[in-house]
């Protein structure tokens, strides 16, 4: 499935335009995640991508960070499904 | 007469037209036995003539003693009717009456009445008077009765009319002459099923014998098929005909309805279980009999020659207890339980595979194109950040509903809910099991998978939870019935020594007194009890052990606990302290109820009156020489503050100061009215500038569920709360690592910024603490204005905001430079949150200034008294409210900032209004204050029980009660 959407972050005082360049939701705890990026790069010029959760069945959504290690583990291998064209 | 229209006469006619309903049954049957007598002899004699339904060729016998038989049986119903013929006379005769009202009367309700009292009368009118015709007739019948055709014709036609005038006799006798049933009879024993069948006299010359044990359904139809087969043939009938015949079914003389050619073979099968299994109950019980019987009675010892006497050999002494005796837990299908059972059942066709454990794994991917050309091209590299800045708005798109838990990985799934399955159905024996034995060095006997190991784990632990909440609450009450006691006996000792008392009140007061004290040792004993299984529960074991002191040493899991005041020793109050306690155990093991309970008191006092507690915006500050829980709350190791306490101090006490001044703030904002147009736009900048600069208080997630949007803008000092989660992340990893390598010296540099922050914060916590509450105080009662309290807020922010600063950067610097030396740990998240502090922490004091100018504004408004959490959360919700009081349309980058005040405000208020006495360990709130026991009270209890000064006593009894 395409994914076109953009959404709006807070960074350093100043409203940026995100890309969201990916999105899935977790069988085990029912969350979606979304990953987007504002195309800002780290030192090693690598793009950052962040990444948020949310219940998508909560009466008001609540933006989360992800916080376990099955987390990222989970994002980490959509990624690379990602990268390995298995999506 | 008896009135018709009474209750009497009514219940009596119901019973009398029961009574009569009753003979009539016995009558059917009776007759009936007469009609089958009639329909044998018919066929005995149809089959030497030949002609079955020519009755009038019939030569009915009737001897004697039956005719008598049945004249008597007539005769006592007779005299029966004869004897209530009153009441029908009186029940006829209202039934004439009521016949003619009826014609007569309009009113409905009076109709209606009449009608109800018809329905009872007349069908014992009726039913009355045809059986009396009835017997009368047969009575007649049998008069004079002799052996001939033409009385015996006369006879039956006779009594065939009577049975016409009673419908429902005839209807019944002549239904059953009809449709003769299959009949089948049927026994199960322990053996075998046997099975006798006949009908219409054509029965089996002996039952059909099946072994109980090997019997099946295909036998018991093909017996039936052949039977029906047989007996059809017989008497020139189809098979199909004759089935169609009522089957009348008695297994162990039991009459089985319903039944049909269907359904047969099932229920006979269907019993043959049932025996099956009660043979097998019996066989298991006889074994367990036989396997008592046998371990009573001592093995008859074998004969033997008399051999001459030995020697006796010197038998070391045991070195240890006899072993106790082993119990063997039995399941209902007769196995013996044992740990190697439970873990063989719990995972048999599982087939867990390693990456089974707790692995997420998503599905519904929705993917950028753009993004997914870029990354699988490989000339682009992503990096995930661990910090993700705030979402201020997204795309309703993005909300993507999926279809609730769509595609699930069901391979696992299904597994493990097999498991959770197993182990919830887990019986308490089994459980009791595997607390017992599968821990330690035991767990390498099975290897189980790690998530295998992880579901026990999680399983044994909410047993466990279940099972010390027990304990708890039975502690609590044990607890509260103690002190509830003492304390009327603290009263009932002053009554005795103030008042004037009758030698009666006097007395009774006594005896009052003696019953509160009787039974105490036994329940502090069992208070006692439970305090040692409940620890035993919950840090049972060597590890237990050590975890615990560890818990209590690094002060983990309980906010604001690293800043208790850890007291030096007194040894007056330990000695105080293991004096009483000396004597509590002393009364619990003489079964001393004054003794125990003179001890438990005193030792509870000393516990409580040496836990002291401050109580500050945030937390609940130990500061005594005790922190005493009487029920012990477990010490949690799961949260570990250690890294985010380096930064979350600072950020709590910063965070209170601002939030602080944000409740007043919220306070105005309701009743902001009558502002000129400046004003207005004022409180709008203002407004603005505050959004750009208050919190994300995405971590008081419950308060903030109200708001629904997080401000883009926040103060940087809060950030290193968000990260706080971040913090506890990298902190796992760094932990598991210097828990290995004894942190206590190799993070030594780190433990003493540690420890020197944490100096520095405590006493500035401190100060900055006693300051708030003062202020706090002087608003709280009046004594200090609004404008004061704002003034010197900001002047307080103003200065702890400095050192703050320089203690960030004290920090800043130490963590990066550890960070740098610890290249394994990654630190990148408190170091970025520091960062950030440093780089923005003007902001503190510029969003106090803003807030103090708008509350200068807001001056001519109405305060607002004892605001509650929810107002407060109700005005962060409502958008027209805001917009009425203030006049002003919120923007969107102005309310992020007004809702992040008030969710701040909500959540400062809602801390506030949390904090009672002792509730930092939850469990106070129920128990019994200690606090209403002087030191008077415990020396009166002394000298009136002579507990612990025999020489003072003054009781008439001594009153050492059992």
């Amino acid at each position: 499935m395409l994914l076109e959407d953009k959404l709006t972050i807070s960074k350093d005082g100043k409203e940026v335009e995100c890309d969201v360049v990916f999105d899935f939701t977790c069988n085990e705890n029912g969350r979606n995640y979304v990953a987007f990026t504002d195309h800002s790069t780290d030192e090693d010029g690598n793009e950052n991508i962040y990444v948020k959760s949310y219940d998508p069945f909560a009466e008001k959504v609540e933006m989360e960070d992800i916080e376990t290690d099955a987390e990222w583990n989970m994002v980490s291998e959509v990624l690379n499904s990602i990268k390995n064209g298995e999506v | 007469m008896f009135d018709a229209t009474s209750e009497q006469f009514r219940k009596q006619i119901i019973d009398l037209s029961n009574q009569i309903s009753v003979f009539r049954r016995v009558a059917v049957a009776r007759n009936q036995d007469l009609l089958d007598e009639e329909e044998r002899f018919d066929n005995q004699i149809s089959s030497v003539q030949g002609n079955k339904t020519n009755i009038e060729n019939i030569h009915f016998l009737y001897t004697k003693e039956q005719k008598e038989h049945i004249s008597r049986d007539i005769k006592s119903e007779l005299l029966y009717l004869n004897a209530i013929g009153k009441t029908y006379n009186d029940a006829r005769a209202r039934l004439v009456e009521l016949a003619k009202r009826i014609k007569t009367v309009e009113d409905k309700e009076e109709r209606k009445s009449i009608k109800d009292e018809l329905l009872v009368i007349l069908p014992f009118v009726e039913m009355y008077e045809e059986y009396f015709k009835g017997l009368k007739s047969m009575q007649a019948a049998l008069t004079g009765y002799e052996h001939s055709n033409d009385r015996y014709v006369d006879f039956i036609k006779g009594n065939v009319d009577v049975f016409k005038d009673v419908k429902t006799i005839a209807t019944e006798a002549k239904s059953a002459l009809k449709e003769k049933p299959i009949e089948f009879d049927i026994n199960i024993t322990n053996e075998n099923v046997s099975i006798m069948s006949s009908y219409d006299n054509i029965k089996l010359e002996k039952p059909e014998l099946f072994d109980l044990d090997s019997v099946t359904k295909e036998d018991i139809d093909y017996f039936f098929i052949n039977y029906i087969e047989n007996v059809s043939k017989n008497l020139n009938m189809s098979y199909d005909e004759l089935v169609k015949k009522p089957f009348n079914v008695k297994i162990n003389g039991k009459e089985i309805k319903n039944i049909n050619e269907d359904t047969f073979a099932d229920t006979v099968i269907a019993y043959a279980l049932n025996q099956k299994k009660a043979k097998k109950d019996e066989e298991v019980k006889q074994k367990e009999k036989e396997a008592e019987i046998a371990a009573s009675v001592p093995d008859k010892p074998a004969e033997k020659d008399v051999e001459p006497p030995k020697r006796a050999k010197r038998v070391p002494k045991a070195s240890f207890d006899a072993p106790s005796e082993t119990k063997l837990i039995e399941k209902e299908d007769g196995e013996i339980l044992n740990i190697d059972r439970i873990l063989a059942d719990l995972t048999k066709g599982l087939d867990f595979e390693k990456g089974d454990d707790w692995k997420f794994t998503a599905s519904n991917i929705r993917v950028n194109q753009n993004f997914k050309n870029k990354v699988c091209t490989g000339n682009k590299l992503y990096n995930i950040v661990a910090l993700a800045p705030s979402v201020i708005s997204y795309p309703f798109q993005l909300i993507h509903k999926g279809i609730g838990k769509v595609a699930y990985n069901k391979k696992i799934d299904a597994r493990v809910k097999q498991l959770q399955d197993r182990l919830k159905n887990l019986s308490e024996d089994e459980l009791t099991l595997l607390y017992e034995q599968y821990k330690g060095g035991n767990l390498k006997n099975y290897n189980k998978m790690p998530i295998v190991n992880t579901m026990i784990q999680a399983r044994i632990n909410g047993w466990i939870k279940k099972k010390t909440k027990k304990i708890t609450s039975r502690m609590v009450s044990i607890y509260n019935t103690i002190l509830k006691d003492f304390k009327r006996m603290t009263e009932i000792t002053k009554t005795y020594k103030s008042s004037e008392l009758s030698e009666a009140e006097s007395m009774s007061l006594m005896e009052e007194y003696q019953a509160l004290i009787y039974g105490k040792s036994a329940l502090i004993k069992e208070y006692l009890d439970l305090s040692k299984e409940k620890l035993d529960y919950e840090v049972g074991g060597a590890k237990g052990y050590s975890e615990s002191i560890r818990a209590f040493k690094t002060g983990m899991s309980q906010a604001g606990f690293r800043f208790r005041k850890i007291p030096k020793e007194n040894d007056e109050i330990n000695e105080a302290q293991a004096r009483a306690y000396e004597e509590e155990l002393k009364g619990v093991a003489n079964n001393d109820d004054l003794m125990a309970l003179g001890g438990f008191v005193k030792r509870e006092k000393i516990l409580t009156d040496n836990s002291l507690y401050e109580d500050t915006l945030f937390m609940q500050k130990e500061v005594g020489l005790r922190s005493h829980n009487p029920v012990m709350k477990p010490l949690n190791y799961e949260k570990d503050p250690f890294v985010s306490d380096l930064v979350r101090t600072v950020v709590l006490v910063a965070s209170g100061i601002n939030l602080y001044n944000t409740i007043q703030r919220a306070n105005e904002l309701d009743n902001l009215k009558d502002l000129t147009e400046q004003q207005k736009q004022l409180i709008h900048e203002q407004q603005e500038q505050i959004g750009k600069l208050s919190e994300d208080v995405s971590n008081a997630k419950g308060l903030s569920a109200a708001i629904s949007n997080k401000s883009g803008a926040v103060i940087d000092s809060r950030i290193a709360q968000i990260n706080e989660a971040n913090l506890a992340h990298t902190n796992t990893l760094e932990r598991a690592v210097l828990d290995q390598t004894n942190w206590h010296s190799t993070g030594a540099e780190y433990k003493a910024l540690d420890d020197a922050a944490h100096e520095t914060y405590n006493n500035l916590y401190q100060a900055s603490q006693t300051e708030i509450n003062t202020i706090a105080d002087g608003v709280a009662n009046g004594t200090m204005s609004h404008a004061d309290a704002m003034a010197k807020l900001t002047e307080l922010s103003k200065s702890m905001e400095d050192q703050f600063v320089t203690n960030y950067k004290g920090v800043y610097d130490t963590v990066t430079k550890y960070a740098t030396d610890h290249p394994q740990f990654d630190l990148t998240a408190p170091t970025e949150g520091l960062d950030k502090v440093i780089s923005t922490s003007s902001n503190i004091s510029v969003g106090n200034e803003a807030v103090d100018q708008a509350f200068k504004l807001a001056q001519e408004i109405n305060k607002i008294e004892g605001v509650t959490l929810s107002e407060v959360e109700a005005l962060a919700n409502n958008l027209s409210k805001i917009e009425a009081a203030t006049g002003v349309v919120p923007t969107q980058s102005m309310i992020p900032g007004l809702f992040n005040s008030l969710s701040a405000a909500a959540l400062a208020i809602g801390v506030k209004n949390r904090m009672v006495k002792y509730n930092a360990y939850g469990y106070f709130d129920e128990l019994e204050d200690m606090d209403n026991i002087t030191e008077e009270d415990i020396k009166d209890y002394e000298r009136i029980t002579g507990a612990n000064a025999p020489e003072e006593s003054e009781t008439e009894e001594k009153g050492r009660t059992k």
